[in-house]
């Protein structure tokens, strides 16, 4: 332990000389991700392997309005208040009590409510979408609202869910929605107005725009999906923002869109100023498995064959595993975090190189990962104490099917049907894309990650329905608490009075576990 | 008075649609209509709080259970979750398939909420879907294409703004007698209008209205016209060589035995998905059932052993031989095996190619 211990410190110095782009605040939590760079690391280290077992409730809350759950969002912590999310609602808590402060409900006209993923704050004001395509801009007093957006069109099935993010005067929200065949984007509002300031399709929108050639026709080209349903990270001295973007459309039926079909499912480097891209590294091209490549680009500054590197890593959905120069995009890493078999290696961009053979269909094709994917959208934590990049994972089979033969089909001419799947937690190391070390859960269902300078890992074990603290360095487990379902979002720290705190969502209720030493 | 009139006809529609949506969803054609459903509240049903904990996991409940399915449709999505993680004992999965396809079957049940889109997106009524057929072949199928996706003559229709943004005809009515191009069919010989559009009746464009929405809900995910091919393409001979050779599967399997008259009992698609995935069948617990158990040897040596009910990294649940339920702390000193029935299934899924599969499918369906 004391060895461990040791190791960890020496880790953790090592490390400092190549500080992280921005030192995340200890005592709030700001943005979706804490801080810009998507790392979900505190450098908190009051709860530690050493003393994690001591770790005890503090509060819960249920969310006051019935069956709003499950808590997909992060909760933001700001000046001592929660603000916490569900699809049409936000809600504002004591942070040291969990008691209920104020209540916003947005009077819906409709939308997918699968999940919201939290708001965005700046100043006074509180940022939030809503399932019927609204961006809204809120009191932070007291919830009443100041501003509302249309930002997609609810006729053609697009709705909303990311966490807008705010880069200076700008909240930045992307769009969902891959039921019918329409273009992604992502756009940027004033933070006071609301007026827009930009916006950036995903796809082409004529004959010439950037991408155009990697698809058979204009009409394919901008009809092409790729939603910007997770939220960006963001590199204030390069002044970039990195946007993931969707699965292309026709999802699963592919025939009348060959072609690469930039820039789905790819990350793209935006200014974010005007929106215009600097860069872009696509994760699977020609995708035909719904693997969208919306995962969290996470930022860090470390060393790569001995060079201080700025550095962008993404544990993709479709089972692979890139680290990128945030500068320019050129791929470092290539590897698989799980086993995969739809890919033939990796071209010289450092990108799949599909086998056509495992394209969905009409008799099957037993492919790995499954529609879910090797990972989704639960955050994945990389700790610069470790060098290791975390990621709920799925190791999962299923056979994909073409249901519509036809050479022009649309929306979802196909499928994956069966299948069977082991989740676990993957720590890889950065510099060679392998897997460290696995940990796998008897539960099924992905929960996202935080690590700390205390040598934890925190997540949850699927639908076994604990809160459990791992081991950061070898992914045994120290602590775990009965949550009653599975942790269904990112959890978050703070230090509030001197006492660290540990906060997590599952199902309808916010859980907020103290060491109360 | 044209737009009066097309009111009248939506309230009139109206009502038949939402009385048949409570019936089939949707309100799509297709679907058979199954027997009269139990009445089941699914708010108090005993079931409904298995469910709730079950899919709630993963998802919002009430996307869950937006869309209505057939029973064997219920089934497929409870398999389909399995195979993405859903965990539960087999009374668990049957008794949440039963409740689903009970309350939210299609053919009787709760009114649900539709699931993508807005609140009032245009429903379709089967019927006058079907009369818009003729309309559309008359005015628009020689430039739109028969499922109304476009040709080089004329735009793809599913993908139209104007045709998404339509409530029964209310933008669609006003474009084709006011913007759409005038392009033949001519009018009628002697007619004093501009173009065949205008010649519309304010029915004959609500029922295209609702052809269109048809066929635009076509399109969508789990659509009744979204079914699997054909997966009978393999090689019988092959199959049997792989069954009996390389895919080891005669240490288990007979094809006099067990798997005797297998090609009458499961159409192939059903074959292939049972071979491959056999743990995800929905079945009703028996007492025969193969089922996980579990081998524990505990810090004093004793050894326990039952049907598995629940694990983690923590606690072991499990049946002892008495039928009692019981659970173990798993302490360093206490070794906990797994025994899965289906392992050598589990196995097979990292080596078998997927023309092995289909050979295989092929032979078990010549198992009559």
């Amino acid at each position: 332990m004391i060895r461990a211990a040791l190791l960890l410190s020496l880790l953790v110095a090592g490390f400092q000389a190549s500080p992280p782009a921005q030192q995340p605040p200890t005592d709030n939590w700001s943005s979706y991700n804490g801080d810009y760079t998507g790392r979900r690391f505190s450098p908190l280290t009051k709860i530690n392997d050493r003393n994690v077992k001591g770790l005890s409730l503090a509060w819960s809350y249920r969310l006051s309005a019935q069956g709003a759950g499950p808590i997909k969002g992060t909760p933001l912590v700001v000046n001592g208040i929660v603000y916490l999310t569900a699809p049409d609602h936000v809600w504002a808590l004591d942070v040291r009590t969990g008691r209920e402060l104020w209540h916003f409900e947005n009077k819906s006209t409709g939308g997918i409510h699968i999940g919201n993923r939290g708001v965005g704050i700046r100043g006074d004001s509180v940022f939030t979408v809503t399932p019927d395509c609204h961006l809204v801009s809120l009191d932070i007093k007291d919830g009443k609202e100041r501003w509302r957006k249309t930002i997609c069109d609810l006729d053609l099935y697009y709705y909303a869910s990311a966490a807008p993010i705010i880069v200076g005067n700008h909240v930045i929200a992307g769009v969902s929605g891959d039921d019918l065949d329409v273009p992604g984007y992502v756009e940027a509002h004033d933070a006071d107005t609301g007026e827009m300031q930009w916006r950036w399709y995903v796809v082409p929108q004529k004959k010439g725009d950037p991408g155009f050639d990697t698809w058979p026709n204009e009409d394919m080209a901008k009809h092409g999906g790729g939603m910007t349903w997770q939220p960006p990270t963001y590199d204030p001295e390069l002044n970039l923002i990195y946007v993931t973007t969707g699965n292309p459309q026709p999802v699963i039926a592919f025939k009348n869109r060959p072609g690469a079909n930039l820039f789905t499912a790819s990350i793209v480097a935006l200014n974010p100023d005007d929106g215009k891209m600097k860069w872009y590294f696509q994760s699977s091209p020609n995708d035909t498995h719904d693997w969208d490549a919306t995962q969290t680009p996470v930022l860090f500054d470390a060393e790569f064959n001995g060079q201080p590197r700025r550095l962008l890593a993404q544990a993709s959905r479709n089972g692979k595993f890139f680290v990128l120069d945030r500068a320019d995009g050129k791929a470092l890493v290539s590897s698989d975090y799980v086993v995969t078999n739809w890919s033939l290696g990796f071209d010289e961009k450092g990108q799949p190189i599909k086998n056509p053979a495992k394209n969905p269909m009409i008799d099957g094709a037993l492919a790995t990962p499954n529609q879910g994917g090797a990972t989704n959208w639960p955050p994945p934590s990389f700790s610069p104490a470790t060098g290791l990049f975390y990621v709920s994972a799925v190791q999962g089979y299923s056979v994909w099917y073409i249901y519509d033969p036809g050479d022009n089909p649309q929306g979802w001419g196909g499928t994956d049907r069966g299948g069977w799947s082991q989740n676990m937690v993957q720590a890889v190391d950065y510099k060679t894309g392998k897997v460290r070390w696995s940990h796998k859960w008897e539960g099924g269902g992905l929960s996202g990650l935080l690590s700390t300078a205390g040598n934890l890992l925190f997540t949850g074990d699927g639908s076994s329905g604990n809160f459990v603290a791992l081991n950061a360095t070898t992914g045994d487990p120290l602590w775990h608490a009965g949550v009653r379902t599975s942790v269904s979002n990112g959890p978050i720290t703070y230090t509030l009075d001197g006492l660290q705190y540990v906060v997590v969502g599952a199902g309808d209720t916010l859980w907020a576990f103290v060491l109360n030493e | 008075m044209r737009l009066q009139f097309i009111g009248v006809m939506v309230l009139a529609l109206g009502v038949g649609v939402a009385a048949q949506g409570r019936g089939a969803g949707q309100g799509r054609g297709g679907a058979p209509a199954g027997p009269a459903a139990k009445p089941v509240d699914p708010l108090t049903d005993p079931r409904a709080a298995t469910a709730r904990r079950l899919c709630s996991n993963c998802h919002p409940y009430e996307t869950v259970v937006a869309i209505r399915r057939t029973r064997s449709q219920w089934e497929a999505t409870v398999e389909a979750m399995v195979g993405r993680g859903l965990r539960g004992t087999p009374a668990e999965l049957a008794t949440v398939t039963d409740f689903l396809a009970d309350a939210y079957g299609l053919g009787g049940g709760a009114p649900v909420r539709m699931a993508a889109g807005p609140d009032d997106k245009p429903l379709v009524d089967p019927k006058a879907s079907e009369m818009g057929k003729p309309v559309y072949a008359q005015a628009c199928l020689a430039c739109h294409g028969p499922d109304a996706r476009g040709t080089p003559a004329g735009p793809n229709l599913v993908r139209s703004i104007t045709v998404l943004h339509d409530r029964y005809g209310s933008t669609l009515g006003p474009y084709l007698r006011t913007s759409h191009p005038p392009v033949p069919p001519a009018p009628a010989a002697g007619s004093k209008k501009a173009s065949a559009f205008e010649e519309l009746t304010n029915t004959q464009v609500l029922v295209l209205a609702h052809f269109l929405r048809d066929r635009i809900n076509d399109t969508l995910r789990g659509a009744p016209m979204f079914k699997p091919g054909n997966v009978l393409t393999g090689d019988p001979k092959a199959g049997a060589e792989y069954f009996n050779g390389e895919g080891q599967c005669t240490q288990c399997h007979s094809p006099t035995a067990d798997l005797a008259g297998l090609g009458t009992r499961f159409d192939p698609f059903n074959i292939q998905q049972r071979f491959l995935f056999p743990a995800n069948v929905v079945r009703r617990p028996t007492p025969n059932a193969r089922v996980v158990t579990v081998t524990i040897t505990t810090e004093s040596g004793e050894t326990l052993t039952g049907p598995l009910d629940r694990m983690d990294d923590f606690t072991v649940s499990f049946h002892d031989g008495s039928g009692n339920y019981r659970t173990v702390r798993r302490t360093p000193g206490t070794r906990v095996v797994k025994n899965d029935p289906f392992a050598a299934h589990i196995a097979l899924l990292s080596r078998i190619t997927d023309k092995n599969i289909h050979d295989v499918v092929a032979y078990l369906e010549t198992l009559k």
